[in-house]
This record gives structure tokens, C-alpha cells and sequence, in this order.
């Protein structure tokens, strides 16, 4: 409910606005285009999880989602030494730690992933279903 | 922070590669293209870090992700080599992917909303400080300092998480080697 | 050339595109040929040791061998197998060719002028990129859609990945005392230490040699692409100009890798007394830099040749137990106390840190200090934390695990006989 309102929302601002878009639009790449990038590679590998059936691909798009977060905080980490504090780099710690915690969860994720092709001889989630009703 | 010139050209290029080989890697039907386009998608975003200026960790994604993650992908793919997905007839995508595709709707009308919300107010406005750091184009003779920067921060501000995520690692690899070792090779230990 | 700000956009373009592009294209060829004839010192060399002469008939002592064997790889039929992957054969070899080539742009082969770019990631992105050259053999031994290949593959990638490890933490000895990870300013480093990082760090020396000969299939740890062992490895299917891009792949990772030891444990283009010629004619100074770099480079690919003939063959669970029992914890030793020996040689005064944040080590008693400890300490030190971990490996303490076994039988035969 509260998407559709959204998408009111926006259709009455979209209709309200004073300036053109194209009087406005710049096409040199400020913060918000990395944001824009990182926001459609977020949708891609969520797009991967919820629609393959392998669990591999599944694991590779969530592989893509935290890289797209890793694209956003470095992003911001620059806005923020350009704007003023020059030494930050908090962004950068933060991604090393999401690095370090993807290859964790990969390593074990695939650990996983061999133990059930072992038992069930496949890796399909549509028929990994013994729990089902 | 508006990227001039040159840098503009790199930023929709590697934006341009990193989106198509995302898309790419949903895609197609066998797991090893798949994880050779997450390779190209990976390599286009350390591009962009690089862009960014923040080349330690475009080193650290190549070197830890493609060089080590997406060769332990290509090993397990390899080893649970399922032929028969590469066959024309078998499905690729669940039976829900019109409402996984929905949800990917409703997400990107989501964030439309938060950017043009965003406009209107002022979140966090930037210190009005009068020196500013370097401009985006710096001088060839300078080897900027970002190594030794994220390394001086990460032993003195993020020492605690960095020993934590060492015992994290130490877990992940007894953990999968628990994981994948097998009836067979338990019983020779026993 | 390196060092000046544009002035101009065409100063710019002269600076930024058409040098490095005249610069790629010098290396580029230069370092083809050497590895052209590299493959024909190989066989020389190996031949020399066997007491025989090895190719003699092409050129003037076999010299145009290399050109007839490029020659007959390029014209020889180009196979596909039947139900291989097209896509990923094709490109699994130029991923491994590609990955070794683009590591040398930021060599250090000489003084000013003489390097393609220089980095401040330099070190990082060298072992980034021979990760990447990993992917090209796991895929071309999947690619072939065969048994022998495949395993091949995995179990040569599968060293490759192990000894990567041990190569990076060996590296990290000398790092400790330049403190960049620029090629070009480590070589600076040494040579404002006055001092070769091989003397301070000789074990990091001698593990990053043993990692660098397994990263690169060589020599004793050359199981994989043994022919007797499994028919040629990952590149049984390959023919024509794509098996020739593995090996020039292969012996370009060799160049490499000898290259990253030069620069980083054995002075780079420095030499004692090349400082003298700077001051006279500064061209010379950079060509002079040039020759000492690749004659260094050369004697390291010299005893690369010297040890596949000398050495027997690493079985493949020896091999694993090598990379990782063996010289990852010595790598991590070696970290450890020469951390401390920094800490100690701060507080005797033989170690300060100076303006920009180097670690100089002062005078005679200093530099005595820092390569006695390393000789005497570290080496020993190690040594005895392997032999501690190690003990009940298979192949290491034979004769205690012989008596164990020994008295075990006694005693299953003690008490088989009790009943």
C-alpha cells in the first residue's frame, strides 16, 4: 500500500515541477550518479535472487548487492574528503570489512552448497522442497 | 564532488560495463558465464573505486574478490557440474519471477521517491570550510597517500572490528572445511 | 619526462598518451623476445646440465630457434573439442596472456624515465592482476570438456591460489622497511638505505623464490603440466597460437615474478656505485640502470632453469603441505620478529624513523645489527616453530614415526597373541 502511494506521490510532483528537466540536467557525474549506479546494481542482484533457480547465481547476485553497497560507501566517503573533512576514510574501513564478511559468507555459503548437491544431487531451489506441505 | 573531463568519459564507461555484465550475469544459462560476467562486473567497479581515488580497496577487490572468492566459485561450480541446465529445455528462472520483477518495480519507485525528497530538503549541508581538499585532478608528481592512510586508520580507529574479523575468518575456514569434507573422510579420523 | 606537470593540453597529450604509448611499445617487444628466448635458454640450459648441446641447428648455436617455433605453432591447425565451450576456450588462454602482460607497465626498469607508470599501489596491483591470471587456467581446463584437463586445472590453480598467499606475506618482510608500495619508490628506498632488502630480510628472500617457482608451475612444483602425470594438464586440448598464449603467459609470469624479487630484495636498477655515472650524463645514468635491471632479472630466471633440472618432482600432497605448513607460518614468523626487531632496534638506537616516515636504520652498527638479527634470530627461530608444527607430518620425522609404527604392531601383536 504504502508503494502505490508512493506512486502517487510521484506522479503529482512529476506533474508540478516549475523548470524543465532539460534545462536542468548536467552531465557531468556528481554524488548522486554513483548513488543512481550503486541503486541499479542493488536491483540487479536482487532481481538474481529472487528469479534464478540455481543456487549458485543466487549467491553470486548476493555477491553483486554487496558490492553495490561497497560502490556507495566509497562514494561518500570522497563527497565527504572533498567537502571539507580531508582525512576521511571511514568509508573505506567499512568496506574492507563488508569484503572481508562477503568472502566468510561465500566460503561458507559454497561449503553449504556441496554438502546438499552431495545429498539431494541437485542445486536447484525449486526442488529442494522436503519441508513443503 | 562533480567529476570533470576525462573522468566523466571512465565514469559512464565503467558504469555502462558494470550495469550490462550485471545484467548479463541474471541472465544466461550456464554458471560459469555467469561467474565470468561477475568477474568483468567486479573489475568494472574496482574501476570506479580507482575513480574515486580509493586505490587500496580497488587492489583489495581484485586481489580478494575476483582472485579469490570468484576462483572459489568456478571450483564448486566445476565440481557440481549439473550438465543437464546447459540443455535448452530446463528452466532457468522460478515460477515466481514475475513477482520477483514486481518487487524490483516497487524498489525503484521507492527510491525515486527518496531522490526527489531528497531535493527538496537539506539532509546535511557540507561544512563551509575555506580550504578544500584536492580538486579531482591531481598533479602527476604526487603518489597520494591513500595506502597508508587506510592502513594508519585501520589498526588505530577499526583495530577492534579488524580482530574480530580476523576470528570471523578463522571460523569461515574451519566452518567450511567442516562443511565439505564428506562422510567418508570423517570416518578415516575417527 | 616522468616527473613534469603539463603545461599545455599538448604537452598533456605528449606527456600523458604518446611517451607511455612509445614506452608500452619498447617493453612490450623487448620483453616478448626475452621471453621467446627464454624458451630457448630453457632448453639450452637444460641441455648444458645433461652434458648435450640442446638446439643446434636453426641459427648460429641454435639462435633462431624461437622464430622457428613460433613459426610452426602458428601455422599448426587450430582443434577445437567437439563439445567445448567455444566462448570460454577461446578466452581462457588470453586471460592468463593478458593478466601476465599488463604487470609490466609498473616494473621499474631503470632510473627516471625508464618505467611505464608508477603507481602509489604498485606492489598490490601486481599481485592483484596475477590472481586474476588464475581464472584463465581454471577455465581453460574446463573448457576443454575432458578429464585430464579439468583436473589438471583444478589442481594447478588450486597451488596457485595456496602459494599466493605465502608469496604476498613474504613480501610483506621487505615492505616493512620501505614502507611504500610503489615499484619505483621501493627501489628509491634501497637506495637510499645503501642497502639490498636480501640482506635484511633473507629468509623473505628465499620464501618468496620457493612461492614464486610454485605461483608460476615451475621447476619442482611442476606436477600439473608434467606429461607423465596427467597428459599435459590443463592444456592437453590446446593447439596451435593458443597453447603457444599459455606459454608465453607462463614464462611472462616467470619474468615477472623475477622482476618483483630484483626490485624488491635485490636493489631494482640500483647499484653500488651507479650513483657516480648520475652525475655526469644522465642518459647514460638511465641506460646504465636499464642493463643492471635486466641483468639481475636474468640471473633469477637463470636459477629458475637451474632448479627444474635439479630438483626431483613435488608429489601433489607434498606440494600443499610445502605451501601451506611450511612457508606460510615462516612467512609469518618472519613478520612477527621483524616487527619486534624493529621495536628492540628502536629502543638499542640502532633504528629511527625519519621526517616522511621511513624507518632508516643508522650506520654500521645498525645495518650489522639488523642482518646479524636476521641470520641469526629469524632463521633459527623459524626453523624451530616449523620443525614444531610439522612433527607429526607423513614425510618429516621419518624415523620417529617409523618406531611408532614399529611399536604399535608390537603391541597389536602382544595383544592379538594375550587372547
Amino acid at each position: 500500500m504504502a508503494n502505490v502511494a508512493t506512486l502517487i506521490l510521484l506522479l503529482q510532483q512529476t506533474a508540478q515541477e516549475p523548470t524543465s528537466f532539460w534545462s536542468r540536467v548536467s552531465f557531468n557525474p556528481t554524488l548522486s550518479n554513483f548513488l543512481t549506479l550503486s541503486f541499479l546494481l542493488f536491483i540487479i542482484g536482487v532481481a538474481g535472487v529472487l528469479t534464478r533457480r540455481n543456487i549458485i547465481i543466487i549467491f553470486m547476485s548476493i555477491e553483486m548487492i554487496l558490492n553495490a553497497a561497497n560502490l556507495n560507501l566509497i562514494a561518500f566517503a570522497r563527497y565527504w574528503q572533498l567537502n571539507g573533512k580531508l582525512s576521511e576514510y571511514t568509508g573505506h574501513l567499512f568496506t574492507i570489512f563488508v569484503i572481508v564478511v562477503a568472502a566468510a559468507e561465500a566460503a561458507i555459503g559454497l561449503g553449504i552448497v556441496i554438502s546438499l548437491y552431495r545429498n539431494r544431487e541437485t542445486v536447484a531451489i525449486d526442488e529442494i522442497d522436503l519441508l513443503k506441505w | 564532488m562533480q567529476l570533470q573531463g576525462y573522468e566523466a568519459i571512465f565514469f559512464y564507461a565503467l558504469a555502462l560495463v558494470a550495469l550490462i555484465m550485471g545484467v548479463m550475469v541474471i541472465t544466461v544459462r550456464s554458471p560459469v558465464h555467469s561467474a565470468l560476467f561477475l568477474i568483468s562486473t567486479l573489475i568494472g567497479i574496482a574501476g570506479l573505486f580507482i575513480l574515486l581515488r580509493a586505490e587500496f580497496i580497488a587492489g583489495v577487490q581484485i586481489l580478494v574478490y575476483v582472485g579469490g572468492v570468484m576462483v572459489l566459485f568456478l571450483f564448486v561450480i566445476m565440481l557440481v557440474n549439473v550438465q543437464q541446465e546447459t540443455r535448452e529445455t530446463t528452466q532457468i528462472f522460478t515460477r515466481q519471477y514475475v513477482a520477483g520483477y514486481l518487487i524490483v518495480g516497487l524498489l525503484t519507485l521507492s527510491f525515486l521517491y527518496v531522490v526527489r525528497e531528497s531535493r527538496n530538503t537539506q539532509f546535511l549541508k557540507p561544512p563551509q570550510i575555506e580550504e578544500r581538499a584536492e580538486t579531482t585532478a591531481t598533479p602527476m608528481t604526487s603518489l597520494s597517500k591513500d595506502t597508508q592512510e587506510v592502513g594508519d586508520k585501520l589498526y588505530t580507529r577499526a583495530a577492534l572490528p579488524f580482530e574480530i574479523a580476523s576470528v570471523l575468518l578463522l571460523v569461515a575456514i574451519v566452518g567450511s572445511v567442516m562443511l565439505a569434507r564428506g562422510r567418508k573422510q570423517e570416518k578415516i579420523f575417527e | 619526462m616522468r616527473d613534469k606537470i603539463p603545461q599545455s593540453i599538448g604537452d598533456a597529450w605528449v606527456s600523458n598518451v604518446i611517451w607511455p604509448l612509445i614506452q608500452i611499445a619498447i617493453v612490450f617487444f623487448v620483453v616478448l623476445t626475452i621471453v621467446a628466448y627464454l624458451t630457448l635458454a630453457e632448453r639450452k640450459i637444460s641441455a648444458w646440465i645433461q652434458v648435450r648441446m640442446g638446439p643446434m641447428r636453426v641459427g648460429p648455436w641454435g639462435l633462431l630457434q624461437p622464430a622457428a617455433d613460433g613459426l610452426k605453432l602458428l601455422i599448426k591447425e587450430d582443434i577445437m573439442p567437439l563439445k567445448a565451450d567455444r566462448a570460454v576456450f577461446t578466452i581462457a588462454p588470453i586471460i592468463t596472456a593478458v593478466a601476465a602482460i599488463v604487470v609490466l607497465t609498473v616494473l621499474p626498469y631503470g632510473a627516471d624515465w625508464a618505467t611505464i607508470t608508477n603507481i602509489n599501489i604498485g606492489l598490490l596491483f601486481i599481485l592483484a592482476v596475477s590472481s586474476v591470471g588464475v581464472l584463465g587456467i581454471i577455465l581453460g581446463g574446463w573448457a576443454s570438456n575432458s578429464k585430464y584437463p579439468l583436473l589438471g586445472a583444478l589442481r594447478s590453480s588450486a597451488q596457485m591460489v595456496s602459494y599466493e598467499v605465502a608469496m604476498g606475506l613474504a613480501l610483506m618482510g621487505a615492505l616493512m622497511f620501505s614502507k611504500t608500495l610503489s615499484m619505483y619508490s621501493i627501489v628509491e628506498a634501497q637506495a637510499k638505505d645503501q642497502m639490498w632488502y636480501v640482506f635484511y630480510q633473507p629468509l623473505g628472500f628465499i620464501i618468496y623464490f620457493i612461492s614464486a617457482l610454485a605461483e608460476t608451475n615451475r621447476a619442482p612444483f611442476d606436477l600439473p603440466e608434467a606429461e607423465s602425470e596427467l597428459t599435459g594438464g590443463f592444456h592437453t586440448e590446446y593447439s596451435g597460437f593458443r597453447f603457444s598464449l599459455y606459454f608465453i603467459g607462463e614464462y611472462t609470469s616467470m619474468f615477472v615474478v623475477s622482476s618483483i624479487a630484483v626490485t624488491l630484495f635485490l636493489g631494482g636498477w640500483h647499484f653500488p656505485f651507479i650513483g657516480l655515472l648520475k652525475e655526469q650524463d644522465q642518459t647514460l645514468y638511465v641506460l646504465a640502470s636499464i642493463v643492471v635491471f635486466f641483468a639481475k632479472v636474468i640471473l633469477l630466471l637463470w636459477a629458475f632453469m637451474w632448479f627444474r633440472w635439479t630438483f626431483p618432482r613435488y608429489r601433489y600432497d607434498q606440494l600443499m603441505d610445502v605451501g601451506w605448513k611450511w612457508l606460510i607460518p615462516a612467512t609469518l614468523a618472519n613478520i612477527v620478529i621483524t616487527g619486534m626487531l624493529f621495536i628492540v632496534g628502536q629502543e638499542l638506537g640502532f633504528v629511527q624513523t625519519t621526517g616522511d616516515g621511513r624507518v632508516e636504520v643508522v650506520g654500521v652498527a645498525g645495518n650489522a645489527f639488523m642482518i646479524g638479527t636476521a641470520f641469526l634470530i629469524t632463521i633459527p627461530a623459524t626453523a624451530i616453530l616449523l620443525s614444531l608444527i610439522n612433527r607429526r607430518t607423513r614425510d618429516f620425522n621419518l624415523r620417529a614415526q617409523r618406531q611408532l609404527q614399529l611399536r604399535r604392531r608390537q603391541e597389536r601383536i602382544a595383544a592379538g597373541a594375550g587372547d
